[in-house]
């Protein structure tokens, strides 16, 4: 015969079940079980002071699942916890099983034949039906949980979300408006006019646009439309909500609400979103920020951001706002009217954020750079070397001219 | 079924026939040695070779693309690649481990033991089986041969219009994609098609449905669902080449059409997909636990019912793919729901399998050692399935790593894990020799140490936000430390892949000659010679229970009503010689590479609107499809050298035994 067991050797006196399984299953004589104990005892103690460490991780600022910063994760998380854990339990339940068999039925020798067991109804019937009802006791939460969650807040603020390649545009209501009513409307692709593209929003009372910060006030509802007028994107903000698609045609709704406890002393707070659906080479660069005000503090953006372009006061800004309005240059596709939006009906040329108060924001190209000289200059210098793939076209500028640009730029509060 | 005609003879030259078959096509039929003959066969086994040697090279590019993108993610904004190589990197790393790797690794294992384990000589229709295995070769190199022509597609595996229009991404790295996935899916529907009918049709006397070996069982569910599923995504890719080709308005929103519909589409497919890669693994376990455990599969009949109930269930949880995309309330909860219940037979196989060992006599072999990490690394994944069953949680983990460690985990950790055990435990059935168990187990800790080091932090990163398909993260993100654990991780899975790669070298130089019976085995694949003769089985058994061939080994003892061995596997193996004269074959055939050429062809002659070559392609086809039905699928005897043939059986002839054998048609 051919088939034979091979001794085992077991002297180690270690109860430890992990080092215990894997000893018994290596090949025993041949790679010395105790030369691998060490590093394996090492390698599972690793894992579990890693895991432990993760758990009181506090440098992970997307991190929505164990800090929530809003009432809705956390209307999540009331669902989330109990699943993670009865999945946790389940899993101990199963390895605690795989385990024991491995220790206790190891073939002892060849005439070791164990009864030839076919199966066993009741059990069969009990492991079907157990996690079954368990399932759908933890189904009623969850459906719940997903109603919940998509009802339309009372007294929510109305937020227009554009998803654009690859940066984010948002139109808030006009102070004294209440609400905003998106319709899609179709319209040629800018860059195509051959082609057409559609899901471009329409307002149909006024608003004021801006990119890539989105401010919202704190403890108070926020009901966001959101749309694309380009390819797929998904809106998330870990911290705030789930995420939900940006999707050329549609409309779709989204729920926020921060925590009145971001805001210190007046002071805002800044979280960090991330488109999360695949979009094309700068998906990675589609970030932006959510800067959570007081609600005075709020009330005192908007009216800025409402306001017109600031006329520049230095020679060098000067300078610079001739650059920008000059024919074929920055405001061929760039607005410096705060109540314009993407809106081809109106200007189909005008495919880059609206730039009316850019001055005012802490980041710029999709969020993913502090607005600093040295970033602008970059920027300025090479879009597509500053951020892959960048819709931005711009002729090539000397080192004045970039300079006089900065300083229009930063003008623009 | 009378297939089989032939026994194969060693190569000489052969006279021109007079038949039909005279000039450039004439029909090799005397060519069993050397390339041609490679090229032309049509048996079962030299094309589960040859799809398991292709998917393992495939598995060697798609995993040193998955080295790049762990490269490029072990630390913040680096830079070893760039966004657009990034995004094609793990496009194809996708698509290669999908529909290059796991299916036709799968498909392999299909070829080699579904005939064997049924009792046949080869499936239903050989020559379409060769058809698929060259029409996956040419559409993995079809797409592949992307990279030297304008470079690769990068608008992600699940291609989401409109993403993958000409308006965004223009040049024609999609359009490779979509064309050489056309080629795969015509090359697994086929298969398909050959697999069920084999089961249905050619299963030994006395095998009914329910004593089929389980894995024969969860090839035949995968089937059906590659069959039902293949059909959609064709019909997805028709409509995105019709868009991108001919300007049609299928996902162009603003002529009336719909990228969502792209997402119903291609998930209805990628759903039933998943199942497609996972139940393979799945009845691979379910052969190599009560082998080694030295018990039946517990509850047979539960593991292949929930094996069935998953093939339905998967038809009916698509859209939890679809959770963030606003498909409405009463929608996602429904999906929501649909997708809890389907882990319910998922759950049941799992515990039948802790039945299977529970009261065995475990044996510790790298195959079983694959087979037992599969349920311990599987059943992660299942659970952190089950999470996403959550709509409003999975809303906050989908497209992040959570996911990417889920599917990872019932994929490589899953699927994979299976696969390879499948390796271990098969490999002197297919090779006459036995890996070394000492390297296996080698690969076999290292694989799961790095499959765990791997995916396991992408669990965490995931649930701290990290998004998927990113080319870069900042620093201070909290990701940069399990990023950095993951390359590590994914460095050591390569190591253990090249012990194992060592280990094959190491066996076919040295490896010690396999017995007739190495694993006391239990079903009828091992009831032959390691490797089989190309007619499979001298004499095909016929068949009483599921795990026949351990009952002609051990049988209870009257008086202590234990299992007792009665006969050695020699003794089973034992008959009376058979005449090969009287086992037909199905003769090689040049027509199904030619066909699977053609339709190459006509994909380049589309993909660059060059039609004349693409007509070409068409005229190629049709004459296959021509010369392929007139073609009889044994050759005519005046095809053979009969001197030859009669010198070659000589040897064989037994004339007390032919009468007795009658198996040629005997199905």
């Amino acid at each position: 015969m051919p088939y034979s067991d091979r001794p085992h050797s077991l002297s180690c006196s270690s109860r430890f079940a992990i080092g215990h399984v894997l000893r018994k299953a290596l090949p025993v004589q041949s790679l010395r079980p105790r030369r691998w104990r060490a590093p394996l005892k090492g390698a599972v103690a690793t894992t579990m002071l890693a895991l432990a460490l993760t758990a009181c991780a506090s440098n992970a600022p997307q991190d929505g699942f164990l800090k929530p910063e809003g009432p809705i994760p956390r209307k999540i998380n009331r669902v989330a916890y109990p699943t993670f854990i009865i999945a946790g339990l389940m899993l101990v339940f199963v390895y605690a099983l795989v385990i024991y068999c491995v220790i206790k039925y190891r073939r002892r020798n060849e005439d070791d034949i164990p009864v030839q067991v076919h199966g066993n109804t009741t059990g069969e019937i009990l492991w079907t039906a157990g996690p079954a009802v368990l399932l759908a006791v933890i189904g009623v939460f969850s459906v719940n949980t997903i109603f919940e969650v998509a009802k339309t807040p009372k007294n929510a603020y109305d937020i227009t979300v554009v998803g654009h390649q690859w940066w984010w545009e948002y139109q808030y209501p006009r102070t004294g408006q209440t609400k905003l009513n998106p319709k899609p409307s179709i319209v040629a692709d800018p860059n195509n006019p051959g082609r057409k593209i559609g899901g471009v929003l329409k307002e149909d009372s006024p608003y004021m646009s801006t990119a890539n910060e989105l401010h919202i006030p704190a403890g108070r509802p926020v009901r966001l439309a959101i749309t694309s007028m380009d390819v797929i994107h998904n809106y998330w903000v870990p911290k705030l909500s789930g995420k939900i698609y940006a999707i050329p045609g549609r409309i779709n709704h989204l729920n926020l609400q921060a925590d009145t406890s971001l805001v210190k002393n007046g002071k805002s707070t800044t979280l960090y979103g991330q488109c999360a659906e695949f979009c094309g080479t700068s998906h990675a660069n589609m970030r932006f920020k959510v800067v959570v005000d007081s609600p005075a503090e709020f009330a005192k953006w908007l009216a800025r951001q409402e306001g017109a372009a600031a006329e520049p006061t230095t020679d060098l800004a000067k300078a610079g706002q001739a650059l920008f309005v000059g024919s074929g240059a920055c405001a061929s596709c760039h607005y410096l009217k705060s109540d314009q939006g993407y809106d081809p009906t109106v200007d189909a040329g005008k495919i880059g954020p609206n730039l009316t108060h850019i001055g005012s924001r802490q980041h710029f190209a999709g969020a993913i750079a502090p607005l600093t000289d040295v970033n602008l200059r970059a920027w300025l210098k090479n879009p597509q070397a500053f951020k892959p793939g960048a819709k931005m076209v711009i002729r090539k500028l000397n080192d004045d001219e970039i300079t006089q640009l900065v300083a229009y730029i930063h003008s623009l509060k | 079924m009378t297939l089989v005609l032939e026994p194969p003879v060693s190569y000489s030259p052969a006279p021109q026939p007079a038949g039909s078959d005279a000039g450039i096509l004439r029909r090799p039929v005397e060519s069993t040695k050397g390339f041609l003959s490679w090229v032309t066969t049509v048996d079962h086994k030299r094309l589960g070779i040859m799809y398991g040697c292709t998917s393992m090279f495939w598995f060697l590019v798609g995993g040193i693309e998955a080295l790049f993108i762990r490269l490029q993610l072990a630390a913040p904004n680096s830079s070893v690649v760039g966004a657009v190589t990034y995004n094609g990197l793990f496009t194809m790393h996708a698509t290669t481990m999908v529909f290059l790797v796991v299916m036709p690794l799968s498909a392999a294992f299909f070829n080699y033991f579904l005939p064997l384990q049924l009792g046949a000589r080869d499936v239903a229709f050989p020559r379409m089986n060769a058809f698929s295995y060259w029409g996956y070769l040419f559409g993995g190199l079809f797409i592949y041969s992307s990279y030297f022509l304008g470079g690769f597609p990068n608008g992600g595996w699940f291609g989401y219009a409109p993403n993958t229009s000409t308006t965004f991404s223009p040049g024609h790295g999609i359009d490779f994609w979509i064309f050489g996935l056309q080629l795969l899916g015509i090359a697994s529907t086929v298969s398909a098609v050959n697999f069920i009918v084999t089961v249905l049709n050619m299963r030994a006397p006395g095998m009914s449905l329910f004593r089929m070996p389980v894995f024969a069982w969860m090839t035949f569910v995968a089937s059906f669902l590659m069959l039902f599923a293949m059909p959609i995504i064709t019909v997805a890719l028709f409509l995105l080449m019709f868009d991108r080709l001919f300007g049609a308005n299928f996902f162009n929103v603003s002529q009336g059409g719909d990228p969502v519909l792209w997402q119903h589409l291609f998930w209805l497919f990628g759903h039933p997909e998943v199942y497609i890669l996972v139940l393979p693994a799945m009845g691979i376990v379910s052969e190599v636990l009560p082998t080694f455990a030295r018990k039946p599969l517990f509850g047979y009949p539960v593991v292949v019912f929930s094996g069935i109930a998953i093939g339905f269930m998967g038809w009916g949880v698509w859209a939890h793919h679809m959770f963030a995309v606003g498909l409405g309330t009463v929608a996602t909860a429904a999906f929501g729901v649909s997708t809890m219940f389907i882990a319910v037979p998922t759950g049941v196989k799992i515990f039948n399998w802790v039945g299977t060992i529970w009261g065995g006599a475990i044996r510790f072999t790298t195959a079983m050692l694959f087979s037992i990490g599969f349920i311990t690394t599987f059943v992660i994944g299942g659970l952190s399935g089950v999470t996403h069953s959550i709509v409003s949680s999975d809303t906050q983990q989908t497209d992040t790593y959570y996911i990417v460690a889920h599917f990872h985990y019932v994929l490589f950790g899953g699927a994979v894990m299976g696969l390879f055990s499948g390796f271990y435990y098969w490999w002197p059935k297919i090779f006459g020799k036995m890996l070394n168990e000492r390297l296996g187990k080698t690969h076999w800790i290292l694989m799961t140490l790095g499959t765990h080091l791997t995916f396991g932090p992408m669990h965490i990163v995931g649930l701290q936000g990290q998004p998927r398909r990113m080319y870069r993260y900042d620093a201070g993100m909290g990701f940069d430390f399990w990023n950095l654990v993951e390359t590590i991780g994914a460095f050591v899975i390569a190591l253990s892949i090249a012990v194992f790669l060592y280990n094959v070298l190491h066996t076919t130089r040295k490896g010690v000659k396999a017995p007739a019976d190495p694993w006391d085995a239990r079903t009828i694949e091992w009831m032959t010679d390691n490797p089989p003769k190309p007619w499979n089985f001298d004499v095909v058994p016929t068949v009483h229970s599921v795990d026949e061939f351990w009952h002609r080994k051990y049988a209870e003892d009257a008086d202590t009503h234990r299992m007792k061995r009665v006969a050695t596997a020699e003794e089973v193996l034992a008959h009376p010689a058979v005449d090969p004269a009287s086992i037909h074959m199905p003769s090689p055939s040049y027509w199904p590479l030619l066909l699977a050429g053609a339709l190459t062809m006509m994909a380049y002659g589309f993909l660059y609107k060059a039609y004349p070559v693409a007509g070409v392609g068409v005229v190629v086809l049709l004459s296959s499809m021509f010369g392929w039905s007139l073609e009889p699928s044994a050759a005519p005897h005046e095809d053979h050298d009969d001197d030859h043939d009669g010198h070659a059986l000589g040897e064989l002839v037994s004339t007390s035994a032919a009468g007795e054998l009658g198996t040629g048609s005997a199905h």
